[in-house]
């Protein structure tokens, strides 16, 4: 038993052995086609054999063959041989079909080709030569659009570039750009290909040629969500081989002009994450280094020094702002000077932008520029990041002082500080508790206020008190004999123009106020019982004797009416008079 | 009896407090003088912790603040030096170096001439200053009364009826002025924004639209609070909402 399993397994090593050097295989075209199309199959051997014995080509109708071909070739003095059956066919009806061994023998062994599966589908619309150079054209050559990400986010750089394949038989004539994409929704930087240099490369299986053709364009998606990039139409113009040969048995070759377009390819855009985004975030994607310098820290005024405010690596540089130098306001700021560098790579752009702000301070003093901060995010760590930068101070050291306004140098030559300078500590003070109570409507304040006020109207009662109780006679009889006076005297003053009406009117005052003072009738007293009551009164003597010189004068004015009196010395006189009475009564 | 001796003792600790502070204000002087503004600023602290302070410590913690490039808190104290003495002119310089720190730059409303002669009137004393001199106006005023009531003689009394109503008159207008001037410190306090960065907004929320960013340093007035938001005024009268701890009311 085990010696016959031996056997078999020495018998099939020797088979295999031989077999490495004998193959005998069939090969077709293609192993897809419309019913309406030929195939073409051939059975290559690469030693010589007798007895061939084709398949039966069940479902198929050979419409041409068997043709035999031989190839012999010395190639550095080796040689090698093949020999072929040819068939053409054309298929009796769609689906799996398959084709079946054919057999040879060679060197007395026979050996089997392999089946070959095939599949017929219905009929193609015009019923392909694969030898027709437009189909060769058609077949044989690709435009496709390739992009390094096709899931980028938002402002992440994707690079596109065009490349036509074709078949390593073909021959590139003429190339010509008919329509181009626009790229609305991404910001493009083209660069363009400067000339066409032939590559070769695996395509869907195969080894073709390639040649990048219009240019390679970075792409910065300004839109998330679905974006369509247009396809580019080319036209070109290819040399396929006819497989005729010419006299000399060079290959012929016909001229076959084509439009061919890279199809639409769709980008899917990733909005940036809006978790952890930074407040001044303003859009930078990539991956930056962020630094503000200021040329000069120390200096004078009215002198000027430069901030530079600068961004620098790799990404869409020039699609965010900078943000803003933040600086003291009474620092006079000029508008940035914008500077940028940026290379670009099919990586995206790389370098710096930057703005540089003058500054000129006219105080001397000292301005911070305050620390400021530039976000960005960066797609290959999928987050946000936020760069500070530090705070600086700006001295400046000699110049005027706030306030004081420049003056026009007039060609002192001691230059004193206009101003007064940042004043130094005070050594000495006086401290006081904080907690200290106004005294504004405090209690005392309300006390110092209140009690005076309320006592006041009771001081002025008692003083009123005082005085009617005990009154002040001479005072208040001066005051009393004036109006006495005026009241008697009335009459007699309406009548100052008049003379002798004026004098009986005096005289008769002069009666009255006796009569209403003594309380007896005077009128018809003589001068001289008028002088005796007064003095027993008391009345003061010279008094007395101008009273009677009064009447006396009433008396003489009275009997001789034109005589010329001084109406108003008299009227004055006996005013004064009474009022003298008037006190001693 | 037992009231007077603890008056006692309470003047004689303060005396003592008040001593050993001057010798601490001293000390800190001299830390400043030699650079070491954060043990300088330690003292004057401690001094302000013990419930006494003056115009001259919170110039010092202002000086020393400004030395250590912190603008709101220079400013801060600058300030609150001003309240206690408005006039003093050293005070107002360096505060005028600490407001050229700021970032902000709000130009202040045109006052109009009434207002301004009204204002500078009334600020021209403290609250304190203007009662004693109403106090002061009141005494006169009825020593001249009497003294007009008693008189007799025409000429004089005139005078003195006049004095005593001139006294009257300053006394209530002094009145007047302190009130005024402790109705306004009431009405609207003065702050500083101590944040570096502050968004003034329209509403006290933080969805609410931004009016305009603001920085450290800046003075304002709190019209009202509700909550953890302070509805303040611009020196130019833009009205607004901000974060209350944003900011430092000047207050002792």
């Amino acid at each position: 038993m085990i010696v016959r399993y031996l056997k078999l397994f020495i018998l099939l090593f020797y088979a295999t052995s031989v077999t490495a050097q004998v193959s005998f295989e069939a090969i077709v075209a293609k192993q897809k086609l419309g019913i309406n199309e030929r195939l073409r199959i051939e059975f290559k051997m690469n030693k010589d054999g007798d007895n061939f014995k084709p398949p039966m080509f069940k479902n198929f109708r050979v419409i041409a063959g068997p043709q035999q071909s031989v190839t012999n070739m010395f190639n550095n003095g080796k040689r090698s041989y093949s020999k072929s059956y040819i068939y053409f066919l054309s298929p009796l009806k769609q689906g799996n079909l398959q084709i079946e061994q054919a057999e040879i023998e060679i060197d007395g062994r026979i050996y089997k080709s392999n089946p070959v599966p095939i599949t017929v589908t219905s009929a193609v619309e015009k019923p392909l030569n694969p030898n027709d150079p437009s189909y060769i054209a058609k077949e044989k050559m690709h435009l496709v659009a390739e992009l390094s990400r096709s899931n980028p986010y938002l402002n992440e750089p994707v690079t596109i570039r065009y490349k036509l394949y074709y078949a390593r038989s073909l021959m590139l004539t003429n190339l010509n750009i008919l329509d181009s994409p626009k790229f609305k929704d991404f910001w493009s930087y083209k660069i363009e290909n400067k000339r066409l240099q032939i590559r070769q490369e695996t395509y869907k299986g195969e080894r073709y040629n390639y040649v990048e053709v219009w240019a390679k364009t970075i792409l910065y998606p300004q839109r998330s969500g679905k974006l369509e990039i247009e396809p580019l139409s080319i036209d070109v113009s290819i040399d396929v081989p006819t497989g005729r040969r010419d006299f000399f048995g060079n290959q012929t070759y016909t001229q076959v002009a084509r439009v061919i377009s890279a199809g639409k390819r769709t980008l899917q855009v990733k909005a940036l994450p809006e978790e952890g985004k930074p407040a001044d975030f303003s859009g930078a994607v990539g991956s930056f280094t962020f630094e503000v310098n200021t040329t000069k820290k120390e200096l004078n005024a009215s002198e000027s020094l430069q901030a530079v405010v600068k961004v620098s690596g790799t990404g869409n540089l020039n699609l965010f702002e900078l943000p803003e130098l933040e600086t003291p306001s009474s620092l006079e700021r000029y508008e940035p000077e914008f500077k940028e560098r940026v290379n670009s790579s099919p990586n995206g752009m790389k370098g710096f932008i930057s703005n540089s702000y003058t500054l000129v301070p006219q105080f001397q003093g000292k301005y911070p520029i305050s620390a400021i901060n530039f976000s960005y995010f960066d797609p290959n760590l999928k987050q946000y990041k936020t760069l500070q930068s530090k705070e600086q101070i700006i001295n400046v050291l000699e110049g005027p002082t706030i306030g004081a306004v420049p003056q026009p140098s007039n060609n002192t030559i001691t230059a004193l500080p206009q101003g007064t300078p940042f004043q130094f500590i005070k050594l000495k003070t006086q401290l006081k508790p904080i907690k200290q109570q106004l005294y504004f409507r405090s209690m005392l304040f309300y006390m110092i206020w209140g009690i005076p006020l309320g006592l006041f109207p009771v001081v002025m009662f008692i003083i009123y008190r005082n005085r009617r109780n005990f009154p002040d006679l001479s005072q208040r009889r001066s005051k009393n004999a004036n109006r006495l006076a005026r009241k008697y005297l009335g009459t007699a003053k309406k009548n100052l123009k008049n003379p002798h009406q004026f004098y009986i009117a005096l005289e008769r005052a002069l009666h009255n106020y006796l009569k209403a003072k003594l309380k007896i009738e005077t009128t018809d007293f003589s001068k001289e019982k008028i002088e005796n009551v007064l003095t027993q009164i008391g009345v003061d003597t010279s008094n007395v004797s101008q009273f009677i010189a009064l009447l006396e004068r009433c008396e003489l004015a009275r009997y001789t009416p034109n005589s010329e009196g001084d109406l108003r010395a008299d009227y004055q006189q006996s005013i004064r008079v009474i009022a003298q009475l008037d006190k001693q009564f | 009896m037992k009231q007077f001796t603890v008056l006692i003792l309470f003047m004689y600790f303060y005396g003592v407090s008040a001593q050993s502070n001057e010798i601490l204000f001293a000390q800190a002087n001299k830390h400043y003088n030699s650079g070491e503004f954060q043990a300088a600023l330690e003292l004057y602290e401690s001094i302000v912790n013990d419930g006494l302070h003056s115009a001259e410590v919170y110039f010092n913690m202002g000086n020393t603040y400004y030395k250590m490039n912190r603008t709101a808190p220079a400013i801060y104290n600058f300030e609150k030096a001003l309240l206690l003495a408005p006039h003093d002119k050293d005070i107002i310089n360096n505060l005028a170096f600490a407001q050229n720190m700021t970032v902000d730059n709000i130009s202040a409303l045109p006052e109009d001439e009434v207002s301004s002669f009204f204002n500078t009137l009334i600020y021209a004393f403290t609250i304190d200053g203007w009662a004693y001199i109403a106090t002061i106006g009141l005494l006169f005023f009825l020593f001249f009364f009497l003294l007009y009531y008693l008189n007799n003689f025409t000429s004089t009394k005139r005078i003195f009826f006049g004095a005593s109503l001139i006294a009257l008159v300053l006394g209530l207008a002094s009145m007047a002025f302190a009130y005024q001037q402790q109705h306004a410190q009431k009405k609207v306090q003065a702050a500083i924004i101590f944040e570096k960065e502050i968004t003034f907004r329209s509403e006290p929320n933080f969805r609410s639209e931004e009016i305009v960013l603001l920085h450290e340093g800046t003075k304002l007035y709190i019209v009202e609070t509700i909550e953890d938001w302070a509805k303040v005024k611009l020196a130019n009268g833009t009205l607004g909402w901000m974060p209350k701890e944003a900011i430092k009311a000047i207050v002792f």
